[in-house]
């Protein structure tokens, strides 16, 4: 059975992705496997700059990334249930994990695992200058995949490479 | 190494390099031509963020002695600045108000008091946040009511991205902060460093009253325009917020009695604000700030190991750093030759007009870098500005450094932006098309300001 990946993650937020994945796991009888992850390397990067731009304590840094952490995993989780009910409701098998990490370390293991046949993800909402400069990980997940990787951006348009 | 420093210090070190093997400019001396080449470097490790704030600063003290710009010696003394002592204090103060609870209490208690209405609520968060930015850093403020907006916009319901009440709420957690954060020396850290950089350069000051009195009122009116923006763009989408305010009557039983700890802090910080109001001077401030953190401990009210939990020491070096680079383009007449270069045409213009000029540039580059850097980056320039179009230092002051603070439309800006979009509550195109329109309504406020209340108390007259 062919499978098709879609990754969340709570930067990456598409519903022309989600929509992209539904109707490629249907038209192809595939099975989806959604996966959002936490992307521990975007939160890093903010908790850095709060450090350095506004000069946040450590105690109120932590608190403060203590309580996004609980709202984006509370976020993800209803994410994955929203995606997979929208799933279900069209005759679609569907499966759904929670991962904590590196975006593209992640997405690879799964599609690895799961042997995907594809991958759906989102770009995040960002200027293109700061791709440039900052590097992509989606970018990276698109050259290290040995699946078709199709991207969106978040924001709804869609980009299919 | 991150692609962003691979890109980003080479390129500081080039033009700084540049600049300082350039060809003898006219009017200008060996020294102020490597001041401007250490700036060039700040201004581009500040702008990317390829470095910490406060190692670039670290940097520019390094090199200000090595490329014989000022002595080694004057350099550091820099650090000495009592606006660098104002500011230990006062995060001191801060670190304690919030150790003990009390921010938190107050946060919960004026929000409770508001809550009885979508609207009411929404008014709550964003004076709510001012009001504590009155007395604290704002991204501390922002850190603080985070989660409280959060479980506010849960027990509302709140879906993410898709309700106009979530996106306004978490807007007026940012914007709240951000506006109250420009009414006294305490909200952020552009004044102070602007009243160090005035200090080194005239030997001027400006009390914590006077700052007081000439921006608490607009910030207090551009709350209120806050409001309107929000409530005009996102026709709310919900009309009862019963559910929040059980939740925050839950959050208020938690809080429990007023303890101890809460009575002296607050006691020790009113006594404070009460001195800075006093004391006209910023050594003065220094003073009672330092006394306000000895009486602390004294009390017990706070300990060593809590202050390094809440103040990060970074700041410090920030200040050291910027008021050193300021001194050095001052001292050597750099900022005026830079000032004469860039914005000589300024300089015919009625004083006015140039104030009205520098506001929008610093209200624009706010929303790139931190504001902190916009103020370090600008206030040299715009100093050498003034001189030449008879404006007083103290009106560049208030004209760079206030605008300075209102970034309301990009993440990277301020802390509280940035901290309000993490939520995920609203798109990063909800904030810039709105915070562009609060910023044009923030300018003619100002403008207005400049023009009518300023010159009543002798600002820019």
């Amino acid at each position: 059975m062919k499978r098709i990946l879609l990754i969340l993650s709570p930067a990456r937020v598409s519903a022309s992705c989600i929509e992209g994945a539904l109707e490629a796991s249907e038209s192809a009888s595939a099975e989806l496997v959604v996966v959002f992850v936490l992307d521990t390397t975007v939160s890093d990067d903010f908790q850095a700059r709060l450090h350095d731009m506004g000069f946040l304590g450590e105690a109120p840094s932590s608190q403060l990334m203590a309580a996004m952490r609980e709202e984006q995993t509370r976020q993800g989780r209803e994410e994955l249930n929203r995606v997979a009910r929208l799933a279900e409701a069209r005759g679609i098998a569907v499966r759904t994990e929670f991962v904590e990490g590196e975006l593209v370390t992640c997405s690879l293991a799964a599609a690895g695992r799961e042997s995907a046949d594809a991958i759906f993800v989102a770009r995040r909402e960002r200027p293109a200058l700061s791709r440039i400069v900052g590097g992509s990980a989606v970018n990276d997940l698109r050259n290290a995949a040995r699946c078709r990787v199709l991207i969106h951006n978040a924001g709804d348009s869609q980009d299919e490479q | 190494m991150t692609r962003r420093r691979l890109i980003f210090i080479p390129l500081a070190l080039l033009l700084c390099a540049a600049v300082v093997l350039a060809p003898a400019q006219v009017g200008l001396t060996r020294e102020g031509q490597n001041a401007i080449a250490v700036f060039v470097l700040c201004f581009v490790l500040w702008v990317t963020n390829a470095l910490p704030l406060s190692v670039t600063s670290l940097f520019a003290l390094v090199l200000l002695p090595l490329l014989r710009v000022v002595p080694a010696a004057r350099a550091f003394s820099l650090f000495g600045s009592p606006v660098v002592f104002f500011i230990l204090g006062a995060f001191i103060l801060a670190a304690a108000l919030m150790h003990s609870g009390l921010s938190a209490r107050l946060a919960v208690l004026f929000l409770r008091r508001f809550g009885r209405s979508p609207r009411s609520l929404l008014a709550g968060v964003i004076f709510s946040g001012g009001f504590l930015a009155f007395w604290m850093p704002e991204h501390a403020v922002a850190a603080l009511l985070f989660p409280i907006v959060l479980e506010i916009a849960r027990a509302l319901g709140i879906p993410r991205l898709k309700s106009r009440y979530g996106r306004a709420l978490f807007l007026a957690l940012a914007w709240g902060a951000v506006i109250g954060g420009i009414a006294t020396f305490l909200g952020g850290a552009r004044a102070p460093l602007a009243l160090g950089i005035l200090q080194e350069h005239y030997g001027l000051t400006i009390g914590f009253l006077e700052w007081m009195t000439a921006v608490a009122p607009f910030s207090v009116v551009m709350m209120a325009a806050a409001y309107f923006v929000l409530d005009r763009v996102f026709a709310l989408d919900v009309s009862d917020v019963e559910r929040a305010r059980a939740a925050l009557d839950v959050r208020c039983t938690e809080l429990g009695p007023l303890s101890k700890r809460e009575r002296g802090v607050s006691a020790v910080a009113v006594l404070t604000i009460l001195a800075w109001i006093m004391v006209a001077t910023s050594s003065g401030m220094a003073t009672v700030s330092l006394l306000a953190a000895v009486v602390l401990f004294a009390f017990g009210l706070i300990d060593w190991r809590s202050v390094e939990d809440y103040v990060n020491w970074g700041v410090i070096l920030m200040y050291g750093g910027a008021i050193a680079i300021a001194s050095a383009l001052h001292e050597t007449g750099a900022a005026r030759f830079m000032a004469d270069a860039a914005l000589s045409r300024l300089g015919d213009l009625p004083p006015y007009a140039v104030m009205v000029t520098f506001a929008v540039v610093a209200a624009l580059l706010t929303e790139a870098i931190s504001n902190v850097a916009a103020v370090a980056l600008l206030l040299p320039i715009c100093f050498g500005v003034a001189e030449g179009a008879g404006l007083p230092p103290v009106a560049t002051v208030f004209a760079v450094a206030v605008p300075a603070g209102l970034a309301f439309a990009l993440p990277m800006g301020t802390p509280p932006n940035a901290i309000a979009y993490s939520a995920g509550y609203y798109r990063l195109r909800d904030s810039v098309a709105v915070g562009l329109l609060l910023k044009v309504v923030a300018l003619l406020l100002l403008a207005l300001l400049m023009r009518v209340y300023w010159p009543v108390l002798g600002i820019g007259s």
